[in-house]
């Protein structure tokens, strides 16, 4: 699948975070497609846009990005779904592949690691009919 | 060329021919300089480095974060910049993390711990001589700057030094 046909949600409370990433995603084409600030904001647009990637964030105020994945999963099974996180914590890393997690992205950023990271997953994105 | 259409729409919509002209020959203007400026850190950090062996940090330009309106307006903020500037210490770890990784490292203040303030942010990229990376350079700045402008430029400029000192 081309990059531009590639959809992604970006879920972070952090205007700076979101903005790196869109810029590091549209360099290589990626279509950022929507933008949330929160949890429940992330899973209504998440419904709403049905992307094939979603960047969320690990912390975030209200509703953490490990509370809304099990519902992510549940809902969009097919949606592959990137952990943003600047915690190399066991903890959190078993709970995010406990929860069905693809992969992670960690802080501080790396413009080619996150490049690498999402076209791993775009390349096992299931085409839609 | 549809890259190309979808570049030129989205940057130049609703000008005209010689509107649209002008700005790209002044944006390809700035970024020459600014490549150029952040070159000529990066080739006098490696000529102070070889000539005194204990200096292996150079900053220049750092009086453009006075006029950094996030930065300029809290005397505290500065103050920790300016001191960070001094001791190099912080920025010695965040240089060297970042020479071990490949391409451009983004460290976002109150993100990463490695940054010394929460205000700022910081760009950097490595560059070598025949694949052996020999320094890193970077662009400091408010948290909230143009990174849509500046990672490119950092990038871009770690690659052609790399490719003039392979040389």
């Amino acid at each position: 699948m081309l990059n531009e046909n590639v959809s992604i949600l970006l879920i972070d409370d952090n205007d700076i975070t979101r903005e790196v990433l869109r810029v590091v995603l549209r360099s290589e084409r990626y279509n950022v497609v929507g933008e949330a600030t929160d949890g429940g904001t992330g899973l209504d647009m998440a419904l709403k846009l049905r992307p094939h990637i979603i960047l969320l964030d690990v912390v975030m105020p209200k509703i953490s990005g490990l509370e809304i994945l099990p519902k992510i999963k549940d809902m969009l099974p097919d949606t592959m779904v990137l952990m943003v996180t600047a915690s190399k914590d066991n903890e959190t890393v078993s709970e995010a592949v406990k929860a069905g997690i693809h992969g992670f992205i960690l802080k501080p950023f790396n413009a080619q690691k996150i490049i690498d990271t999402v076209a791993g997953v775009a390349a096992k994105i299931k085409p839609r009919n | 060329m549809v890259q190309a259409a979808n570049y030129f729409n989205q940057n130049f919509s609703g000008l005209s021919f010689d509107q649209a002209r002008l700005r790209i020959n002044s944006e390809l203007r700035q970024l020459q300089s600014d490549m150029t400026n952040l070159m000529q850190a990066a080739v006098e950090a490696g000529s102070d480095a070889l000539a005194e062996q204990g200096d292996e940090v150079v900053i220049s330009g750092e009086r453009n974060l006075l006029n950094v309106q996030d930065l300029s307006s809290n005397m505290n903020s500065l103050r920790k910049l300016f001191d960070m500037f001094e001791q190099k210490s912080g920025l010695m770890q965040l240089l060297d993390i970042s020479s071990k990784a490949t391409g451009v490292q983004i460290f976002i203040g109150g993100e990463s711990q490695l940054v010394p303030m929460d205000e700022m942010s910081i760009i950097t990229a490595p560059y070598g001589v025949n694949g052996k990376i020999v320094g890193t350079l970077g662009v400091i700045g408010p948290t909230r700057m143009a990174y849509e402008r500046v990672i490119p430029i950092v990038d871009i400029t770690a690659k052609l030094l790399s490719n003039a000192l392979s040389q």
